[in-house]
């Protein structure tokens, strides 16, 4: 009871409270990393083309059941007002304008490949930075701006870098290393953090029994009146 | 303004305000109520730090007033209420924060 009460703080801390639990960390953790896993997922004998979809089908579950009975009934349900509804429509059209432009770029990028050929050295290696800039590191940026979640600006940033990173390691540790290494680091620390603020949450918001809750509460109301 | 009650002018600046909404606990209900369009039991419960008892008591106040709306629905066999400001009581909790501030804003240096 001793907290200030400034609207514009408390919306938005009450907004970013949906990313306490560190789903969403958890969750893009697991698509980075699962972006480069794939080969070694082979190898330990998953066949394809379920070790393509392994990984983001384990993180599409692990949020799925994460929100349902590890945030719902310690965190509650709530619907934001219409500033939260605007942003929301915003980002679907920013998330379908991305989507336009990263195929423009792939395929104006395939078609100079197979027009010129790759290119190589500095020009090589600055053009793949620029391009996943463009379809990596900015649509991420844009999330985060629409969806008020600041640690995805660090992960935008670093799922950005893993691509340079693959190609300088690539004369160090060849293929697939390359990819495995800076993918799953960056994937690791998403996942890491987002089991750190799930015990934080899991410890900050105890559990309530959903029906039994309910029912006291619907009863206590009645009462209360 | 109003008379004041015992006759001697205007009324005081603190009388016009809402005791209803000046009450720390409700007021803390009422600001969540006001940031979003709805909310239920165990959410506004986990933001606002008060038990079930204390919660439930104020709650009880605020819809007698007519302040707040409790909206009943069935979500996968489960019942599940939701809770939101009826447009009295978001004018009513606009009227109490500009009430506030002019009372502030009265106070000498």
């Amino acid at each position: 009871m001793t907290q200030q009460i400034n609207l514009n703080e408390l919306e938005k801390k009450t907004y970013q409270s949906m990313f306490q639990d560190g789903l969403w960390d958890i969750f893009l953790g697991l698509m980075i990393a699962g972006s480069a896993l794939h080969p070694l997922l082979l190898d330990i004998g998953i066949p394809k083309p379920l070790n393509l979809f392994l990984m983001p089908l384990l993180a599409i579950l692990i949020f799925y059941t994460g929100k349902k009975f590890i945030t719902i009934p310690r965190m509650g349900q709530v619907k934001f007002g219409p500033k939260r509804q605007a942003a929301q429509k915003k980002l679907r059209i920013a998330v379908v304008f991305f989507v336009l432009v990263t195929w423009i770029i792939l395929i104006l990028t395939i078609s100079r490949i197979s027009d010129v050929g790759p290119l190589e050295g500095l020009t090589g290696h600055l053009f793949i930075v620029i391009l996943i800039i463009l379809i990596i590191t900015v649509p991420l940026c844009v999330v985060a701006y629409f969806l008020d979640f600041d640690r995805l600006y660090v992960y935008a940033v670093l799922f950005g870098m893993a691509f340079p990173l693959a190609e300088l390691l690539y004369p160090y540790v060849g293929s697939p290393l390359q990819w495995v290494i800076p993918f799953g680091i960056i994937g690791g620390i998403g996942v890491v953090t987002g089991l750190v603020y799930l015990i934080q949450f899991v410890r900050k918001y105890p559990k309530i029994n959903f029906s039994d809750y309910h029912s006291q509460t619907t009863e206590g109301f009645d009462e209360a009146r | 303004m109003k008379p004041d009650k015992d006759g001697s002018g205007e009324q005081k600046p603190l009388d016009i305000i809402d005791k209803l909404i000046h009450e720390p606990a409700r007021l803390l209900i009422m600001a969540h109520l006001y940031v979003v369009e709805s909310a239920d039991f165990v959410f506004l419960i986990q933001h606002t730090g008060l038990t079930w008892g204390n919660f439930s008591s104020h709650m009880s106040k605020l819809e007698a007033a007519g302040y707040i709306d409790v909206e009943k629905e069935i979500k996968g066999k489960k019942p599940h209420t939701m809770l939101h400001l009826t447009d009295k009581g978001r004018t009513a909790f606009r009227i109490y924060r500009q009430q506030m501030k002019q009372v502030f804003d009265d106070l000498p240096d």
